[in-house]
């Protein structure tokens, strides 16, 4: 059996981390008050949907620290007694053992203390779980190390008399599920590590049925990439995934072919997409509809307002506005007078994601040359890109002297050459070496 | 001619500067005393105010004038990190000469976020002792009020006409090129006001050619052309919004153009535009918004298509 991705490409640093950037530095500031002697809270809650980096920040963080780790999976033990004894010990002591096993650490280093699944830890009051919040409490009250607890819900974790207690002494740190951009990110990175030709439709697929849960996602890629180099989307409906592929897609061809509010909004409900997502369906295929440059306007108008919703979620963390984002995204089915009778042969996947993913080369390229150029210009890559490279690139296409001097003190390669002359870079690479051996001109 | 000429005959010092004569005054003020307060260089393009800065620098610091002048670029690096580090870290050694302080020399400070330019602020005032700041952008109104009270201000003007065509010719002899009246005329009308634009022009239609008359100056800005806003703004008139679509996606990813570039120059397009005027201000009205929408956070390119299906319908309502 072939060792998991998702612990093979697991990040081992918080570098390496994708995604929740602000929790990380949350997590890393509280991490920094313990190195710096007394922290104001001596534990961590962190709180987010499965798959969505918990466990693998805990412990990348201890990583980054120097630190030990000692986990507690609270699903195995749950009473008062256990916890008491191995984390207590493990707290309060420099050295131990979990379950028989010793852990090394460096000398009298810190140790990290994770109890996975808290929320299943404090779940019940089914017998042996009795007390369990009661003994996390105390223990967090008693110990000298850093304690992060893992859970999928906070009110869960929060709720009842020692659950209070237990948010006055810990900080709450809450995780986000990864974007579908994000998971498409990390799983092409999995690809290319594993040498696999994928399709980026297929990507986004496996990452639109996720849910955003990035260890589905790339268990899923696993499983589809099961002695196969080369994965295309036709391998998607063979395992039966045509239903995933088809949702939005159906959804799209209801908002734009119905005039009822209500019933494009019930279908948007249904679908359980981001709604950035959504939004890309509807906006690349609303003209192929709407052809009435009324409509069309009336339609760019809503997703436009939704868009603007969209943004403040992203500039105030205020996730509550994605549901008027949801509606406004709807409110396109209403902005035709009437409904269409002919409808095109077929609706699009969002060209702008395969777009930015083929010409994902060309804009480094061209970026890199901004920036080369704006050391020689003084000024911005923005700068140059808009009022500079459409000059230099006729005066280097043009003139030989000045085509070889720059090629060679920008230290410009094939790419670049490329975007701004359709000469032959390799002769131009040639001259421009045999210039810098000569150590003079041409 | 082995180097762009924007840059090998930008002046050296602040006698060479071309116009802006008061703000040379000031700024040979500050070299005879051998002091300066933070700076503040507002206008437009191609007007003089990286030269100035750099010109500066050489006169206060002579020879090792590099190692007090550093120069940063506030629109690739223009969040708070950038002020709370690199800044910072600058500002707060040393200064490497006898004036007792260096130059920060911050370009397009107009692209810094609020929050970053208050950080700024701080900065500014904490390290003042050891490093003066000269800030440059287009518009001295997208710099916050504390900043600006904390600056002598000076706006560059657009350089006269007059003054860019003598440059020009100055240029051409010296490179033993022979241009013509016309086509001096011709590049001191495309560039505008703008000296680093009619030099770039200069020397591309040199590159061409070593006689330049209006003829080449005209094939040269032509070569130069590309996809632009005004061609995609007339395909949505046309009633092809699906094509103009095309067209602006291209612009923003493959030519790298931000949004607030290609609004603005949208802006500028709407009023040759062959419709009628109501329309017009119909559609500044809409671009005002969308720019607004944009600069508030959304999303750049879905917020241009919202206001390139407007063109569209204005297109259809002159056919009526």
């Amino acid at each position: 059996m072939e060792v998991p991705w998702v612990e093979k490409y697991r990040p081992r640093t918080l570098k390496e981390v994708i995604g929740n950037n602000t929790a990380i530095a949350q997590i890393l500031e509280w991490a920094e008050e313990w190195e710096r002697g007394k922290p104001k809270y001596k534990a961590l809650i962190i709180v987010g949907k499965p798959g969505c980096g918990k466990t693998t920040v805990a412990r990348a963080l201890a990583h980054d620290m120097g630190w030990g780790v000692i986990e507690l999976n609270a699903s195995d033990i749950r009473n008062e007694k256990n916890i008491k004894e191995i984390a207590l010990r493990g707290a309060l002591y420099q050295t131990f053992t979990d379950d028989g096993e010793y852990i090394v650490t460096k000398k009298g280093g810190r140790k990290l203390i994770i109890f996975d699944e808290a929320d299943n830890l404090y779940e019940g009051v089914k017998d042996g779980d009795r007390g369990g919040k009661k003994a996390i409490v105390e223990t967090i009250k008693a110990t000298k190390q850093p304690i992060i607890l893992i859970g999928n819900d906070y009110y869960g974790i929060t709720s009842g008399v020692w659950g209070k207690a237990l948010k006055s002494l810990a900080k709450v740190v809450k995780f986000r599920s990864l974007t579908k951009q994000q998971i498409v990110k990390v799983l092409k990175r999995i690809c290319s590590g594993e040498g696999i030709m994928c399709d980026s439709q297929v990507l986004y697929v496996i990452a639109s049925k996720s849910g955003g849960d990035l260890r589905a996602a790339i268990n899923d890629l696993q499983a589809l990439a099961q002695g196969k180099k080369t994965i295309r989307m036709e391998d998607l409906d063979a395992l039966g995934w045509r239903d995933i592929r088809n949702q939005i897609y159906q959804s799209t061809l209801i908002v734009l072919h119905t005039t009822s509010f209500s019933e494009a909004k019930r279908s948007l409900i249904n679908l359980d997409e981001a709604p950035d997502f959504v939004l890309m369906w509807i906006e690349e295929n609303m003209p192929l509809e709407y052809t009435k440059p009324q409509d069309l306007v009336r339609g760019y108008e809503y997703l436009s307002r939704a868009d603007v919703y969209l943004g403040r979620v992203m500039r105030r963390q205020q996730y509550s506005l994605w549901a008027y984002a949801m509606d406004m995204v709807a409110g396109v089915s209403v902005a035709k007078d009437e409904k269409y009778k002919t409808h095109p042969r077929k609706y699009n996947f969002p060209s702008w994601l395969l777009y930015m993913n083929r010409s994902k080369k060309i804009r480094d390229v061209r970026d890199s040359l901004g920036t080369k150029l704006g050391k020689i210009y003084h000024t911005s890559r923005n700068e140059i890109l808009e009022n500079v490279l459409p000059y230099f690139r006729v005066i280097y296409d043009n003139d030989e002297e000045l085509r070889i001097n720059y090629t060679s003190i920008l230290h410009l390669d094939e790419d670049e050459i490329s975007y701004i002359s359709d000469r032959n870079p390799s002769e131009i690479l040639e001259k421009a070496k045999k210039k810098r051996n000569e150590g003079g001109s041409v | 001619m082995e180097d762009v000429w924007v840059e090998k005959y930008r002046p050296k010092n602040l006698d060479e500067v071309i116009g802006q004569k008061e703000i040379v005054e000031r700024l040979k003020s500050y070299v005879k005393a051998k002091t300066m307060p933070h700076l503040l260089f507002a206008g437009p393009a191609g007007t003089g105010k990286t030269t100035c800065a750099i010109a500066l620098a050489r006169e206060l610091f002579g020879e090792n004038w590099r190692a007090s002048f550093h120069e940063l670029n506030a629109s690739d690096e223009r969040g708070i990190g950038v002020v709370r580090t690199k800044i910072k870290e600058y500002a707060r050694t040393a200064a490497p000469n006898d004036v007792g302080f260096k130059i920060i020399f911050l370009d397009e400070a107009d692209a810094l976020t609020p929050d970053a330019q208050a950080a700024l602020r701080r900065t500014m005032e904490m390290y003042s002792k050891t490093c003066r700041f000269i800030l440059s952008c287009n518009y001295s109104s997208k710099i916050i009020e504390p900043i600006q009270s904390r600056c002598a201000v000076f706006r560059f003007a657009p350089l006269r006409a007059e003054d860019i065509k003598n440059r020009l010719k100055y240029i051409a002899e010296n490179e033993g090129k022979k241009i013509t009246e016309d086509a001096l005329d011709a590049i001191v009308y495309i560039a505008a006001g703008d000296m680093r634009k009619a030099i770039n022009i200069l020397q591309m239609s040199a590159a061409i050619s070593d006689t330049i008359d209006e003829g080449i100056v005209y094939k040269a800005t032509g070569l130069a052309k590309r996809e632009d806003v005004e061609s995609i703004v007339k395909k949505a008139i046309s009633g092809d919004f699906v094509a103009a679509r095309n067209k602006l996606n291209k612009l923003l990813v493959e030519y790298g153009l931000s949004g607030e570039d290609i609004i603005k120059q949208i802006h500028r397009v709407i009023f040759d535009l062959p419709i009628e005027d109501r329309l017009k201000v119909e559609l500044l009205d809409r671009t005002g918004e969308i720019e607004f929408r944009i600069v508030e956070g959304a999303n750049e390119r879905i917020q241009l298509d919202a206001l390139l299906a407007y063109f569209t319908l204005a297109g259809e309502k002159m056919k009526k």
